[in-house]
């Protein structure tokens, strides 16, 4: 099909097969009726023929920023030193034997639903921006692979699984981009982008603003989106019939020109698709699911990111980082402070704000405490599991939940959790994942794998295969190299 | 008249080549049959090759930095001692080794390639063919190691030196000799490595058997130990070649050469373009600027032969030519506010930087003075003290009366940000700007696609260690003194920041540090000592007062092979789209240019003309190559590299920013804004005050790699909803003065006691016509004309079937396309 999303690609980047190296053949020698809506044909069919079955169609990513301690999530360790143990005792869930911490009471009556891997571990040191790296693009961030520019090593060259996903699928929302950032607003272009794919594949992120973007508040738009007050519908039609009367077809034959016309369709449908913009939009949510997501940034956040999945969006990932002001306690989360995230290298444990010793810049870097924000979670996290089972949506997406890192199974000298990548969790649901399982095992402080380590090429591997993505072929980088999709990932097997 | 029967093979051997013995024959025959007792194969000339060429060394086998199944070579080759050392030494999981000296033809290195089924690499070659018998006659012979000193390999001479195909499924063989600096010749062949550049033309197989698959001209590329030859293939896309292309005048150099490489295609030029998409195509690539309505006016009404020609001229004059090349030679060189060196002057730094650049291209200095200006910076001037210089820095930044920083001499910061701190950073960052060279595959192992080996690289380096951006020793005294002074020791760095900002903007000199230079080593470390430039001589930097200078003295060098060549081809790449040799950024041997003669001829041309950019840009927009239109015919559909035909761009971020500006201000704000180019996207504000969305969306470089892929210039679906629906554009529609000003030309004031008058139809007319020239530079056809009367007749007010004009002429694709 002309005209939907996956067909801006350059030639010679990205997957090539025999097919395709025909086709290219047969434009080049001069058959030149044969036009660019064959070469996309041609090109959507090459893409069937490589992929196998696919369990998932679409794949949502919930990431929490800033490393969730796992011993106050996924992995409660009772038996810690008494001196590092969490102050929250494990719950039973509901499924037998399976103890999630008691901080997620909702979520624990999911767990029929959800595989937990406690086993996941990188040797690497651990960071934000090295963590969320190897979780996004499902590479070491220290792979030789890509060079190393200014002393930094250049992972950030390899694309997104989200837009590998689409360069390797397409969409089925051809109104949509196929790879949408939820808001994604903060995460800098160094994490998340196309890598050596084209710009065409880039995250498209709902936030624009990199502090202050607040779903939460009545007036949150997805910029350029909304139709302009002064030009109401009526008006846009008659806009659009002048515009096609006077632009000029000529510049078609061009690849920019052809692109140019299939995003200004795109972009009309973006304006004046109902479909689309219901699914961007959370004005007119009943009460109902507003209440049960959570009225909080977290609670649309996660709701908005299940819409989309509904449209067909191929890969969602939701990113949660908490506007301060939304808190609304006195002292901390300046206007112009850093989010609240889960990074608590203070006062993990505490009631109130983290800010302890180390003075009133760090009580407002750190934000609030595990205990403070992990009700938000739970309740958005628990609805999220709910209503996507509910509306059978988890049959065909692969639900997944990340953090960049786990944080020290000891407590700093300011009951803080520092930053820890040997042992963390994650935990996935829907599309074929057979739930009510834990996999792997950290010793008795949660510190170390014990059993079945995995890492986030694993993670990485195992959402390309859910999506039928044949990993053994090679994404080609613009300079002829050949890559594999992930950093010698294997699939979490039990997820199968 | 030349009929094709079959593929006309040109043999251009070099007169010597022909003369000499005949090389030895290539190991292929050598060793075709077992227990031959040919000489015995050479570690470096054999040994090495057959591995790279069987793919024993590369990224996802042995080549990986973890080996693989216990056996690790180094990648590509890089270094045959570490491989020779891996052969003889490395054990087997069953513990034996790699090589079995009783029995050579047991050896693992024998049963593992040759059987699929224990090999993970699969059959890598086949029991008793030659390869086998190479290495088991290395084995029998004593295993030699590599020569030391090592052989150094002269030349890879292919043949035949090019390929001319009539159609597709004709084939031919290459022939590689390697000659050797001690004069022997080898046919090796059989051990190179061939890639072809464009597999929709042709195709190589390992054996250097090349295949004809469809029309269109590239390379096929030979690789050998060092040396990378590429041998240009072509097969013409019509009939139309040699005297049967038609007679198309050569007005320049440039269009005979390009149209030298058009005749040999069969591949017919479009024809030159009218005088609107001239103006408009010159005007937005060389200034940056869309030509204002009365500017389109004027030049159509000119009927001087000569007009497009001093259209350039005049182009090159306006300060919108030094604004925007200022921003593109900051995009080249890294200026990067995030990155500047002294963190309380970020900003102010960058915009000197950036100033500075802007009044060298005003006076076009020649380009390299430019360049030494950033690459012999030093931080004080010829016998300035530290206070003095402290004063001067203070001068550039304080609030009343700031001093020019563009006056000065030289431009420190370039080596002040934080990520060019380290030689290799260095290397990097000089390489990718001013030679075109992406180097940075040397720092690790040999570049896989050209000559240059690690030694290469850190041989390099060691021209840039001895500047450092800090405080030197000499001023360190007068340095803390006046940080005493100020009050500004021990205290924290915010703190520090901004009182250090305070007192500079009130004109109290603040400490700076500086960019210095301290003499290479004397004595007793002597390697450290000498450097050697890429590809050219050793230096001895003792004797030098600067080890950058001979950097600088090479670089302007007539026989520098990448300087001039460089950035010809980058301005060339600017106004076509695409490169002599593209992508720009990367000149390697295995890159060769779509025409070498073009090239040449910008190259020195630009050296001959003592290095002014103003004769590039004057070579380039001036030939008829530039100005063609971009319609394509039978014959150039297809082509993207050699020039037939204007290729449409998408506009890039700041000038599509400034455009939808330019088209929607009054005349009033137009003129205030032309006035001063510094305030535009195309200028510096496009780092801080233009729209940082619209400049995130269309693509403007952060300017943090090296790379010219860095600046985007690919149609996105953002963009197009940014100019359909985004409240920047819909605010400057209704906003920007424009639609206002015409409605009122269009809107008669009613006199007392009578109807308004009819707005007579020319005046209608005058008003579309004018927001087509506006947006797209070109008078309005009749249709247009009709359809636009028809909707401002049909809209509620005159104000808003003007806004609706030009939101439909924004959004047409004419708009945001250099076409």
């Amino acid at each position: 099909m002309n005209g939907s999303w996956q067909d801006n690609r350059r030639p010679g980047v990205g997957r090539i097969n025999a097919s395709r190296r025909r086709l290219m053949r047969s434009v080049s020698a001069g058959a030149l009726g044969f036009g660019l809506a064959d070469w996309f044909r041609v090109e959507a069919q090459a893409r069937r023929t490589t992929t196998r079955s696919a369990a998932a169609r679409n794949v949502l990513v919930i990431y929490e920023e800033g490393g969730i301690s796992q011993m106050d999530s996924w992995d409660p360790k009772p038996d810690a030193l008494v001196d590092h143990r969490s102050p929250f005792a494990p719950l039973a869930t509901s499924v037998p034997g399976i103890h999630f911490s008691s901080l997620l009471p909702n979520v624990a009556r999911h767990a029929d639903k959800l595989a937990v891997v406690r086993s996941m571990t990188t040797t690497r040191v651990a960071g934000h921006i090295e963590g969320c790296l190897e979780f996004f693009k499902g590479y070491r961030f220290d792979s030789p692979l890509f060079g190393i520019a200014n002393g930094n090593f250049r992972s950030h060259r390899f694309p997104d699984l989200g837009a590998a996903a689409v360069e390797a699928l397409g969409s089925d929302c051809p109104e949509l981009p196929g790879y949408i950032l939820c808001p994604g607003a903060n995460l800098p272009n160094l994490v998340s982008n196309p890598g050596f794919l084209s710009a065409g594949r880039s995250s498209w992120k709902l936030g624009t603003r990199s502090l202050g973007e607040n779903l939460a508040d009545p007036e949150w738009r997805v910029r350029s989106l909304e139709l302009d007050a002064r030009v109401d519908e009526h008006r846009l039609l008659a806009r659009r019939q002048l515009l096609e009367r006077i632009d000029s077809p000529g510049s078609h034959a061009e690849d920019a020109g052809e692109s140019l016309r299939r995003y200004h369709g795109l972009a009309f449908d973006l304006l004046t698709s109902p479909n689309v913009q219901r699914a961007l939009t959370l004005r007119g949510e009943p009460d109902a699911v507003l209440e049960r997501y959570g009225r909080d940034h977290r609670g649309r956040c996660y709701l908005l990111g299940r819409k989309l999945i509904e449209a067909g969006v191929r890969f969602v990932t939701v990113t949660v980082i908490q506007p301060p002001e939304l808190v609304g306690r006195p002292g901390y989360g300046e206007p112009n402070g850093v989010f609240l995230n889960w990074d608590h290298h203070e006062g993990i444990y505490r009631d109130g704000p983290c800010g302890g010793p180390q003075g009133m810049n760090n009580q407002e870097r750190y934000g609030l405490p595990h205990p403070v924000m992990m009700p938000s979670l739970d309740r958005s996290l628990s609805a999220l599991l709910g209503d996507m089972h509910e509306r059978g949506l988890l049959d065909e997406t692969l639900v997944c939940f990340i953090t960049e890192m786990g944080r020290t199974p000891r407590l700093n000298k300011w009951q803080g959790r520092d930053h820890w990548a040997r042992a963390m969790s994650i935990a996935f649901a829907g599309a074929g994942v057979p739930g009510g399982q834990t996999i792997g095992q950290t010793d008795r402080e949660g510190g170390d794998v014990v059993g079945r380590p995995y890492t986030p090429y694993d993670y990485a591997e195992t959402v390309y295969r859910k999506l039928g993505i044949a990993t053994e072929s090679r994404l080609r980088m613009p300079d002829g190299r050949e890559v594999a999709y992930t950093d010698g990932g294997r699939p979490i097997e039990e997820l199968f | 008249m030349k009929t094709f029967l079959g593929a006309l093979i040109l043999c251009v051997l070099p007169a010597a080549t022909l003369l000499a013995d005949e090389p030895e024959r290539p190991a292929s025959e050598r060793f075709a049959a077992a227990g031959h007792d040919a000489a015995t194969p050479d570690f470096q000339k054999h040994m090495v090759p057959l591995l790279s060429r069987l793919g024993c060394n590369g990224r996802a086998c042995h080549g990986s930095f973890q080996g693989r199944g216990g056996f690790r070579l180094s990648l590509f080759g890089y270094d045959p001692a570490m491989d020779y050392e891996a052969l003889t030494k490395s054990q087997t999981s069953s513990g034996g080794t790699l090589v079995d000296a009783d029995e050579p033809d047991s050896s693992a290195m024998i049963e593992f390639p040759t059987d699929g089924d224990i090999h993970e690499g699969g059959q890598r070659f086949a029991r008793d063919s030659w390869q086998h018998h190479l290495i088991t006659t290395w084995i029998r012979n004593g295993m030699p190691g590599p020569a030391e000193p090592p052989h150094v390999l002269e030349q890879l001479e292919v043949t035949p030196a090019e390929l001319v195909f009539a159609a597709p499924r004709q084939t031919a063989q290459l022939r590689v000799v390697a000659r050797w600096a001690d004069g022997s010749r080898e046919d090796v062949t059989c051990l190179c490595r061939f890639q072809t550049n464009n597999e929709a033309v042709v195709e190589i197989d390992e054996s250097g058997h090349v295949t004809s698959l469809g029309p269109g001209d590239t390379h096929v590329v030979a690789f050998y130990e060092n040396g990378v030859t590429a041998v240009p293939v072509l097969m013409p896309v019509s009939d139309q070649v040699g005297e049967k292309f038609p007679a198309v005048a050569a007005r320049t150099e440039v269009d005979r050469l390009v149209l030298d490489k058009l005749r040999k295609l069969g591949t017919v030029p479009a024809e030159v373009c009218g005088d609107a998409e001239f103006l408009r195509r010159v005007s937005l690539d060389m200034i940056g600027t869309l030509p204002a309505a009365a500017e389109v006016e004027a030049f159509l009404a000119d009927t001087s032969p000569d007009k497009r020609q001093r259209k350039i001229d005049e182009l090159l004059g306006r300060p919108e030519y030094a604004a925007w090349w200022a921003t593109r030679f900051c995009d080249l060189t890294g200026n990067n506010p995030q990155q500047m060196g002294e963190a309380a002057f970020r900003t102010e730094q960058s915009q000197q930087w950036y100033n500075w650049i802007r009044r060298r291209l005003e006076e076009n200095a020649p380009y390299d003075q430019m360049v030494a200006g950033l690459l012999l910076a030093r931080g004080r001037q010829e016998g300035q003290d530290y206070h003095a210089y402290a004063e001067e820095m203070t001068s550039y930044v304080r609030k009343e009366d700031p001093a020019d920083f563009a006056e000065r001499l030289d431009m420190p910061h370039y080596w002040s940000r934080n990520s060019f701190r380290t030689p290799e950073d260095r290397v990097l960052g000089i390489s990718y700007a001013f030679l075109g060279l992406r180097i940075q595959c040397a720092q690790c192992h040999k570049h896989p696609f050209d000559r240059w080996t690690q030694d290469d690289f850190r041989q390099f380096t060691g021209f840039f260690r001895n500047a450092t951006y800090g405080v030197s020793r000499e001023a360190r005294d007068d340095y803390d003194k006046l940080m005493e002074e100020l009050g500004l020791k021990g205290i924290d760095g915010g703190q520090q920041r901004r009182m250090m900002v305070q007192m500079a903007r009130d004109g109290k000199p603040v400490p700076f540090r500086e960019l210095f230079v301290t003499p290479a080593p004397a004595g007793r470390n002597a390697r450290a000592a000498t450097a050697r430039l890429l590809g050219a001589e050793t230096i001895d930097l003792r004797k030098c007062d600067d080890p950058r200078q001979p950097v600088m003295d090479w670089l302007r060098r007539p026989d520098n092979p990448f300087f001039a060549r460089a950035i010809a081809n980058r301005l060339w790449a600017h106004y076509f789209g695409v490169g002599i040799i593209d992508p720009p950024d990367d000149l390697n041997l295995a890159n060769p240019p779509s025409n070498r003669e073009l090239l040449d001829h910008l190259a020195a041309g630009f050296i001959q003309s003592g290095f002014d950019l103003k004769w590039l840009h004057r070579e380039i927009t001036g030939s008829d190559a530039y100005q063609r239109g971009w319609q394509p015919n039978e014959t150039n559909l297809l082509d993207r590299r050699n020039f037939s035909r204007a290729l449409p761009r998408r506009l890039p971020a700041e000038v599509a920013y400034d455009a939808v500006i330019q088209a929607t201000a009054s005349d009033d704000k137009l003129a205030k804004w032309a006035a001063d180019p510094g305030q535009r996207a195309i200028g510096h504000a496009s780092l801080a005050g233009a729209s940082r969305y619209a400049m995130q969306v269309f693509g403007k470089p952060e300017r943090t790699t090296t790379c010219d892929c860095e600046r985007s210039s690919e149609p996105t679906l953002l963009q197009s909803v940014y100019l359909l629906n985004d409240q920047d554009t819909l605010n400057l529609i209704s906003s920007g003065g424009w639609a206002t000003e015409a409605a009122r030309r269009l809107t008669p004031a009613a006199r007392k006691g009578r109807e308004p008058a009819e707005v007579p139809d020319e005046t209608t007319n005058a008003v579309i016509r004018e927001a087509y020239l506006r947006t797209i530079s070109r008078p309005p056809a009749d249709e247009e004309l009709a359809a636009c009367r028809g909707h401002l007749a049909a809209a509620a007010t005159v104000q808003d079937g003007l806004r609706d004009l030009l939101w439909a002429l924004l959004n047409t694709k004419e708009f945001v396309v250099n076409h």
